[in-house]
């Protein structure tokens, strides 16, 4: 005896097999900038690890390793199943936002703890990846600057571009502020 | 007088026309050497159409669409033969081979530099799968001009059957239902032969694998570039439409030679097309609001350095109060939450 197929029932399709090509990019663009970065293919795709430090194109300011340490941010690029064409998310790992910084706009975090990288309909889906994750690396040095309270809210645009704030990293960070485990507000 | 932010004075008042005309001018051969070209091809159709065994002669090739490209290295004619000189051709079996051997020994006996009774100028000619090749030049030369010079028989549907040595047998093909359907598109709309032009010259920067073929090209624009309105809106149109038709594979619009490259890279050239459409979007988007500048940088990022444009503009200084960016920009300095 068969089984009457259920109403409604199909087989799911992961977002690559309908957007090859769009995976065999990410594949090639994001390890050729961040070869610390770990794809999984786990539900709809993540890549997980570490930023450099200063991955832009200006030098790097002498004392930005007293703002931030050696590292830069630790991550995970979740994909959805509507990638290409929504954005993927993109939730710090180290250092972890507070709670309490996930409701304010001045810190850029969604309330469910990722980046709020964008706003608008910027994303049309054929942007790379990377600028995304250029943008994140952007942000943890804006979160140490927050945290340290040199500025009071971030830059709206990041900083991949914008020297801006370069000047605070030229100098080592006030001392007894505690950096990222210090006060926020 | 250097124009504004010390850039070129031209092209600040370059505007979109004299850019594709100066883009155009780049694609297209010199038209002396054209000339010379077409000269080379009419030297044989009269030396063959003189031959007893021979009914007509026609060019064929991109030549003979007006849709070549620099640099023209050969041309392309076709001899059509009367049936009842030679009985024996048509058929499958050694005919095919033995055909472009008469076409091989005509051409020596016309026009071989050294006892060409018609003109005095083939040195070398080597027989193909199709055609018999003529070098004008030292067959060495990677540049040597060529004729190829294919021999052809009517039949009642005016259509031609053809030799092909390899399979020794004689296939149909119809190069005249393209040249005619090129010059049709060309009367309805006079940017049709140029823009094919440029969009055989910008399929050999995409990223595909392997080679896109000319032909390839030339049949998306008959299927997908209008035939009116201004160059910027029919390329528009063009990329968009083609993003979607190459999907389902580029044909002989004959019907009879079958699909024309089917190791075409169809995902690689629809998503090219798409990323162009995208970017021409744009291109119009910014011409429609009056920015001339940047429209011009669009379309040279989809035509490459010959499509002239103006430099970026630098970046302004951000000042306080400055109004909302409403425009589209780059995901790295876009606005964030």
């Amino acid at each position: 005896m068969t089984t009457a197929p259920v109403c409604g029932a199909r087989t799911p399709i992961a977002w690559w097999e309908c957007e090859p090509r769009r995976l065999r990019r990410d594949r090639e663009e994001i390890p050729a900038h961040f070869p610390d970065l770990v794809f999984s293919d786990e539900g709809a795709g993540s890549w997980e690890g570490t930023l450099p430090r200063w991955p832009f194109g200006r030098p790097e300011p002498t004392h930005l390793t007293d703002w931030i340490g050696e590292s830069g941010l630790r991550l995970r690029l979740a994909y959805s199943q509507a990638y290409p064409m929504v954005a993927p998310r993109i939730i710090p790992l180290d250092p972890l936002p507070a709670p309490f910084e996930w409701t304010q706009h001045i810190w850029h975090v969604n309330g469910d703890a990722s980046l709020c990288l964008l706003q608008d309909d910027v994303w049309t889906g054929r942007e790379t990846v990377v600028d995304l994750l250029l943008k994140a690396a952007g942000w943890r040095i804006e979160y140490a600057l927050m945290k340290y309270q040199a500025i009071e809210e971030m830059t709206g645009s990041g900083i991949v571009t914008d020297h801006r704030l370069d000047h605070f990293l030229a100098q080592p960070p006030p001392p007894g502020d505690g950096g990222q485990d210090g006060p926020a507000c | 007088m250097p124009g504004l932010n010390g850039e070129p004075e031209e092209a600040h008042r370059m505007g979109i026309d004299e850019a594709f005309d100066a883009l155009q001018k780049s694609v297209d051969e010199d038209i002396k050497k054209t000339r010379l070209a077409r000269g080379r091809r009419d030297l044989f159709k009269e030396a063959l159409l003189k031959e007893p065994d021979v009914l007509e002669t026609f060019g064929s090739g991109s030549l003979s669409r007006s849709t070549q490209l620099k640099p023209i290295h050969d041309v392309d004619i076709v001899v059509v033969y009367d049936p009842d000189e030679h009985p024996e051709w048509g058929s499958s079996g050694p005919s095919a081979e033995e055909a472009l051997e008469h076409i091989r020994s005509q051409v020596n006996r016309l026009l071989s530099q050294s006892k060409g009774t018609h003109a005095t100028v083939v040195r070398h000619t080597l027989l193909r799968n199709h055609a018999v090749k003529c070098f004008l030049d030292d067959p060495d030369d990677p540049e040597a001009f060529t004729v190829d010079v294919m021999a052809a028989l009517r039949q009642p549907d005016n259509s031609l059957l053809i030799p092909e040595q390899l399979s020794a047998r004689w296939v149909p093909a119809n190069p005249e239902y393209l040249i005619n359907m090129v010059a049709e598109h060309q009367r309805d709309w006079s940017y049709f032969r140029p823009l094919v032009r440029l969009l055989k010259q910008w399929r050999l920067d995409v990223q595909v694998e392997g080679r896109i073929k000319s032909l390839v090209m030339e049949v998306l624009a008959l299927q997908c570039l209008p035939a009116s309105g201004n160059r910027c809106q029919g390329l528009k149109t063009f990329f968009t439409a083609a993003a979607t038709r190459v999907n389902e594979g580029v044909w002989d619009p004959a019907g009879l030679c079958g699909e024309i490259q089917p190791d075409l890279d169809r995902e690689g050239l629809s998503a090219a097309f798409a990323e162009a459409a995208d970017l021409a979007d744009q291109a119009c988007t910014a011409a429609a609001e009056g920015d001339t500048d940047e429209a011009l940088r669009l379309w040279q990022e989809i035509f490459g350095e010959d499509f002239p444009a103006p430099a970026a503009a630098p970046k302004s200084t951000a000042l306080i109060g400055a109004p909302a960016l409403i425009s589209p920009r780059p995901i790295k300095d876009a606005p964030q939450g």
